[in-house]
């Protein structure tokens, strides 16, 4: 079973080497620099805007679990990529809505805005909060920030080898924090990431903390093509210290329906999102 | 001299604009929606069940024993038009309604104040709207809350709404909040968004009655030696368009700062007590009778972010704004100024999962006239603390409001705890300290620990 799975992790490996030879050129010359990767997965098509549904489960180590229905729309602007995500389910939380401008300047901070029903009222929260957990989950806002993508802001990134996840060859990248505090506030001394050789998709990171200790991964699974964009319709982050795990499963997605530039603003997180897209 | 009858006048007994505004959503809706769609799309329903008791630890009695129920029903009529229903049921055999002189909620206008059951229960229509959307425009029409402001725990601008003060500020806004019968209209306007607002519902705040729970004192006149106090009912507005409420509401982000422009031609929700001398069969007597006074509001809110840190800003200027006077040389012991009122705020989000907020408030009353019953400069402070932990299943929180003229304030810790997606328990103390004259020490013997539990469905 284990030179089995040698055999095909190789096998992959060799095709992979062969077939992106754009990147990693004639076989023997060194792989790809890790920013070089991180703007090619970056640079696949996203669509100019998307509406999905994301439901959420969040799994105790005692295999208990809870569960939030979200729905969400994006859009990209000139100067940002924007998303809205309000809660649907279930009813402790339900209306609660956040508010992402991501600036393409990445020396800009993120600006955000979180609706709580109970206050009615939408509180702009510091941008800075980005290693801190994500609502209650194991993603944090960066992770949902980014998603599948990577992020060339105060990081440092180098290509380690080709090695294998969830059955595909991939580009193992190592990324750093640039310095301590920045390691800080991302609550990781280093991550590794896997890139699809072919695709370009990130299909798993892992993360290490201070004491060199591997806490958490996130897996990023079943992608598909919709209207010709790959999309990942499972999101997976397990935090190995706390033994706790959040899977996102990603449905109803649509890409390009013209959403409005109106959709992106505080008075969409007071109202909600209009009733035509509020749910899938 | 006897006091000479004064009839009072009555407000509107219905509002025929709340028919008009429904029938036109209606008929908007099914010139899109067809017969068989409307039938397909049923409203949701959900809602809560809720228990709160309180204990007063100075009174050592039970202030409170309250069983609340709330149903909120939405649904779509067409695929641009949405209606919301949303009921209130409350049952309290311990605490003072303010069900007083046979008149139930004389401050609010028929078609707004509950509906009282018995002694110990009421039933309201919290909000009644539809939404309807126009292109980029949205028009909510029917009772609704209209939140403007960034402050927390006390109010600036948020005075679209009046509030029910008879458990003092202890309710949170959002279930303390008088809803109205509004009409209001939002969209953009190149880089700005427009918020028109029109109330012809004339309800103001729901005070609490004398000698009840949270009866006001503080600012409050005191009457003169010899004389006994009197009460008439509330002289409230009755013109249907000239005595409504309208405004508007600009708002944009620019350079990272979230700004808005707000201005309200309002009746003030607080009363003021005109007074009068007079003699009755009990001897000298000093008649009060609550009234409201029309005022400008210009005001505006600013807040950004600052890595770890958010600022928050809000001022009104309140043109012609009335406050009760002690001097027996005044003739009907109001007195009229300006008003300006701000707030600074700073959120401080440098621990995860945790926020600290300081603010500070000023208020500042243009008419320094002799027996005035305010300073002329009132200076609050709040500072509040919430952590969540255990990915977001107990958050702890505190918020203390303190009066730096009269050294009093409040302290209100907090824990909550959701043992599932559906119910929550929780417990907590409002402690309340210093001199009886200021806003928050009136109440100092009405400390209590309360506990509660809310089931979501």
């Amino acid at each position: 079973m284990k030179i089995e799975h040698s055999v095909r992790a190789l096998a992959l490996i060799l095709c992979a080497t062969f077939a992106h030879g754009g990147l990693s050129g004639a076989f023997g010359e060194e792989l790809p620099k890790g920013e070089e990767i991180i703007e090619r997965v970056n640079a696949r098509e996203m669509g100019k805007d998307v509406l999905q549904t994301i439901q959420m489960k969040l799994i105790d180590k005692d295999g208990s679990a809870r569960e939030r229905v979200m729905r969400g729309a994006g859009k990209s602007f000139d100067d940002s990529r924007r998303f809205v995500l309000f809660f649907l389910e279930p009813a402790n939380v339900k209306g609660t809505g956040l508010l992402t401008f991501d600036y393409n300047d990445a020396a800009k901070n993120d600006d955000q805005w979180l609706y709580l029903p109970a206050m009615r009222k939408t509180r702009r929260i510091s941008g800075g909060e980005r290693g801190g957990s994500f609502l209650g989950t194991d993603f944090t806002f960066e992770d949902i920030k980014n998603q599948s993508r990577g992020s060339l802001l105060d990081r440092t990134w180098k290509t380690v080898g080709i090695e294998e996840a969830d059955g595909r060859a991939c580009y193992a990248i190592e990324g750093v924090p640039t310095t301590a505090a920045v390691a800080k506030e991302l609550g990781y001394a280093k991550l590794k990431t896997y890139i699809d050789v072919e695709l370009a998709l990130m299909r798993r990171t892992d993360f290490w903390d201070d004491a060199g200790a591997l806490f958490k991964t996130i897996s990023i699974r079943d992608y598909e093509q919709i209207d010709g964009i790959w999309t990942a319709r499972t999101m997976e982050a397990k935090n190995l210290k706390q033994e706790h795990a959040t899977v996102f499963t990603i449905t109803d997605v649509r890409y390009n329906t013209e959403l409005s530039d109106e959709i992106f603003s505080a008075q969409t997180l007071e109202r909600g999102l209009p009733s035509s897209i509020a749910r899938p | 001299m006897p006091f000479a009858r004064r009839d009072v006048a009555r407000p509107a007994q219905a509002y025929p604009w709340i028919l008009l505004a429904l029938t036109w959503a209606v008929v908007s809706s099914a010139q899109e929606a067809s017969p068989e769609k409307l039938w397909l799309q049923l409203p949701s329903v959900s809602g809560a069940m809720s228990f709160e008791s309180a204990y007063g630890t100075a009174e050592r009695a039970l202030q409170k024993l309250r069983l609340e129920l709330v149903l909120e029903l939405k649904g779509s009529l067409s695929e641009t038009t949405d209606y919301t229903i949303i009921g209130r049921l409350r049952a309290d055999p311990v605490f003072e309604n303010g069900h007083v002189d046979g008149t139930d909620f004389p401050d609010v206008s028929e078609a707004t104040r509950p509906l009282r059951i018995g002694e110990t229960a009421e039933l309201e229509l919290r909000e009644a709207y539809v939404r309807s959307t126009w292109d980029d425009w949205h028009f909510t029409l029917g009772k609704q809350q209209i939140v403007w402001g960034l402050a927390d725990g006390l109010k600036v601008i948020d005075v679209v709404n009046p509030q029910d003060l008879r458990e003092f500020i202890l309710v949170d806004f959002e279930n303390s909040r008088i809803p109205l019968w509004a009409v209001n209209a939002e969209g953009p306007i190149g880089d700005w968004n427009l918020q028109l607002v029109w109330v012809p519902d004339k309800s103001y705040y729901m005070l609490p009655r004398v000698d009840s729970e949270f009866e006001l004192t503080a600012g409050v006149p005191p009457v003169p030696p010899g004389f006994h106090l009197e009460f008439e009912s509330p002289d409230r507005p009755s013109r249907f368009f000239a005595d409504s409420d309208a405004g508007l509401r600009l708002s944009t982000f620019k350079s990272g700062w979230d700004i808005t422009f707000n201005y309200l031609y309002h009746y003030d929700d607080v009363p003021t007590f005109s007074r009068k001398f007079g003699l009755t069969a009990e001897g000298p007597a000093v008649r009060v009778q609550p009234e409201y006074a029309r005022s400008h509001l210009f005001g505006g809110t600013a807040s950004k972010a600052f890595g770890d840190f958010t600022l928050r800003l809000e001022y009104g200027l309140f043109l012609d704004k009335h406050f009760p006077t002690g001097s027996l040389l005044d003739r009907d012991g109001v007195v009229e100024g300006t008003n300006l009122s701000y707030m600074i705020g700073l959120d401080w989000f440098g621990i995860e999962n945790t926020v600290v907020s300081f603010q500070v408030f000023q208020d500042w009353f243009s008419n320094d006239a002799e027996g005035l019953a305010r300073d002329e400069m009132q200076t609050y402070t709040t500072l509040a603390l919430q952590r969540r932990f255990i990915r977001d299943t107990l958050m702890v929180e505190s918020i203390w409001f303190q009066d730096l003229n009269h050294g009093d304030g409040l302290i209100r810790p907090k824990i909550t705890y959701a043992v599932n997606d559906a119910l929550s328990v929780y417990a907590g103390v409002d402690y309340f300290y210093g001199s009886e004259k200021g806003f928050f020490g009136q109440f100092d013997a009405k400390d209590r620990v309360y506990g509660g539990l809310t089931w979501r469905f």
